[in-house]
């Protein structure tokens, strides 16, 4: 940080010096719906909105902090556990992390970044961008942008309601009754969800795919080897597209069913028709099938494509 | 310098046409003349960003950016204005545009640097020119106005408008920042 | 002294800086460096790229849902598709050779990326395999650009120094 001015950086950039392990507990005036930044190497956080206008942060400290950053200005507070400038990433432990619960206005937004531990995040509306790296995410009712990340872990989400999107590498995403847009994103893990949101997007390369959606305008779900098994109330217009590679896929549909519908399968997979009549045909010279048929009453769009996997389309 | 203008015109003249062709070469993605074309001007530009921004480190990081940037919009720069000139006006707006997102609370309070700032004596201050420690000592601001007023040039409107402030607030900058250079000359 | 001498003086010593100084540390190979690699990079931006190529709607990992029912333009020809389908896997392989060297050094988050990409080949080969029966299948041809994003996008996240990142 370079700041020219010596006077207003010391009287701004207040640096509390700890002995490692030291207990927090401080609390600052912050504004009811400004933005929260919190930094934690390592550790447990548990971030709570509540409905005061003060932010608390409470519990120990890292080992190895050298310090803390608390301050609050113009809207913005800032939150950081300062550590050693040459932490590597080896060798670290998690007992060694801090621990601390933070209370924040619940019309904050909040960015939170950590490299290893866990985090919980609950009753945020004004936004929530959480990072870790290994470690597992847990929010309950965060609204308007939310982004839940990390890598090596498991991301949980009940009533979120927004702009969401949920994305590990190596983990599970489970998320219950979400509302809006979500995007779930992961490559070795399972998706299981219920929700509510119109906007659906899913993707992954290994881990089976389950969805209960009750208010579907668009759902998109592409994986590799992962098998699909989803259950779609359809709203007016509905667009949906599954591509699998060879994992196999069930579609089963409720509400407005009527539109086009096209399955084809390019290596063998077979295609199942729980939804109307039509057969499904065989390519003359060579592997591939293929459904196309109409229902009336809608103008649903419904795709799925697979090499290898089966695809079997029914009722709900 | 000690010439006759008649010279320096004609010099000026001569730099011109060499440099005319380097840029030539540069539009066609010629790396290597833009290594020159950045040896005959990088000191130029970096006396820009440093008595802006004051410190060596965002200078160094602003000379290299204005450098990519200029090389992107290579295309677009016309030989009928002067090469250095729209070169300048770059560093001068890439300066600003560093000062001003580094100096958001938010972006201060996010670096994961320790509190720093270039020490008297840190970078060869004894070589450095006396005004120029000043100006660095200036708060922020007050800097930035100074540089862009006294040094670049630049009028309180263009100012102002740069550094999203008010007129007035560029003219109160300016004689705050010329007051307190006043006290440090007189008390040294 | 008095403001209108203050204000002579303090012009004297401006028209005496060095409108030159000079920077303590080279500053060229970083120029150098970033220049060349946005040369390279013009072949990424990978789905950006593609997709205006082929007239097809991508999704990749960091993108929002913009679901299209997508066919190819039926002006191409079996043999345009198949040429498209090659070039879009030479440029996808230059740019993960790239990322690999990039990351050479640096320790991966996760230890099992190397196999995860390999799957994400692997599938993109049976992609392609089938593309070759059916060309002009635009469904296919937007799961081989999403299998070559999925690539790019894992290495690029598991790549990173997380010590470096906060």
């Amino acid at each position: 940080m370079r700041i020219a001015n010596w006077a207003y950086a010391a009287a701004l950039m207040v640096t509390t010096s700890v002995f490692a392990g030291d207990k927090i507990d401080e609390s600052r005036e912050v504004s009811a719906n400004g933005q929260i930044s919190i930094e934690s190497m390592r550790g447990e956080v548990e971030i709570v909105g509540w409905n005061e206008s003060r932010m608390t942060v409470s519990g120990e400290l890292d080992d190895k902090a050298t310090g803390y950053t608390f301050e609050s200005e113009n809207g913005f507070t800032v939150f950081k556990v300062k550590m050693p400038k040459n932490m590597n990433s080896r060798g670290w432990n998690h007992s060694q992390g801090s621990k601390l619960k933070i209370k924040v206005p619940s019309g904050a937004s909040v960015r939170f970044e950590s490299v290893n531990g866990n985090v919980t995040a609950s009753g945020i509306s004004g936004g929530s961008d959480i990072h870790t790296v290994n470690g597992n995410v847990d929010a309950e009712q965060l609204a308007k942008r939310v982004k839940l990340e990390t890598v090596n872990g498991n991301i949980n989400g009940t009533k979120l309601d927004g702009k969401i999107k949920l994305a590990t590498v190596n983990g599970k995403i489970n998320d219950k009754a979400s509302k809006g847009k979500v995007s779930y994103s992961t490559v070795n893990g399972e998706v299981n969800a219920h929700s509510a949101a119109e906007r659906v997007y899913v993707e992954n390369v290994n881990g089976s795919i389950e969805l209960d959606l009750s208010a579907t305008e668009e759902l998109e779900i592409s994986t590799v080897n992962g098998d699909v098994e989803a259950s779609a109330t359809l709203n007016d217009d509905a667009q949906i597209s599954i591509t699998t590679v060879s994992g196999s896929a069930r579609l089963a549909l409720a509400g407005n069913v009527g539109g086009s519908y096209r399955l084809s399968s390019h290596a063998g997979g077979r295609i199942k028709n729980g939804l109307s009549d039509d057969e499904v045909k065989k390519q003359k010279y060579g592997p591939g099938r293929s459904l196309k048929f109409k229902l009336s009453g809608g103008d649903a769009q419904v795709e799925m494509t697979s090499v290898s996997g089966s695809l079997t389309i029914e009722r709900k | 310098m000690t010439t006759t203008p008649n010279v320096i015109q004609a010099e000026e003249r001569f730099l011109d046409d060499d440099e005319l062709k380097l840029i030539r070469q540069v539009k066609q993605g010629n790396r290597h003349a833009y290594q020159r074309l950045y040896q005959l001007h990088c000191g130029r530009v970096y006396g820009i960003c440093y008595r802006l921004l004051g410190d060596k480190t965002s200078a160094e990081d602003v000379v290299q950016e204005v450098f990519i940037s200029v090389w992107n919009k290579i295309a677009s720069y016309r030989e009928e204005s002067k090469f250095s000139t729209w070169l300048h006006s770059v560093a001068t707006n890439l300066a600003v545009s560093h000062y001003r997102k580094r100096n958001t609370w938010w972006a201060r309070f996010r670096s994961t640097e320790e509190v720093s700032f270039d020490e008297p004596g840190s970078c060869d201050e004894h070589e450095e020119h006396g005004l120029d420690v000043k100006i660095r000592r200036l708060p922020d601001q007050a800097r930035m106005v100074f540089v862009l007023f006294a040094v670049e040039g630049f009028r309180h409107e263009e100012i102002a408008d740069k550094l999203g402030i008010a007129v007035g607030s560029s003219k109160a900058q300016y004689h705050r920042a010329k007051n307190l250079l006043k006290e440090w000359i007189e008390n040294e | 002294m008095n403001d209108a001498q203050f204000d002579q003086a303090l012009k004297m010593q401006i028209d005496t800086l060095p409108k030159e100084l000079a920077p303590e540390r080279d500053l060229w190979a970083g120029i150098d460096h970033a220049i060349e690699r946005q040369q390279s990079s013009q072949r990424f931006n990978f789905t950006k790229l593609t997709a205006v190529a082929a007239g097809v709607m991508v999704i990749g990992l960091t993108s929002w849902l913009t679901f299209k029912n997508v066919d190819l333009p039926s002006v191409r020809t079996t043999g345009q598709n198949l040429q498209y389908v090659n070039w879009m896997t030479e440029s996808f392989e230059q740019q993960k050779q790239t990322l690999l060297v990039k990351y050479e050094d640096t320790p991966a988050m996760t230890d099992n990326w190397q196999e995860q990409l390999k799957q994400l080949d692997d599938a993109a080969k049976a992609i392609k395999k089938a593309l070759a029966q059916d060309p002009s299948n635009a469904q296919l041809i937007k799961m081989l650009q999403q299998t070559y994003q999925q690539q790019l996008d894992l290495i690029n996240a598991v790549n990173q120094d997380p010590w470096q990142m906060i």
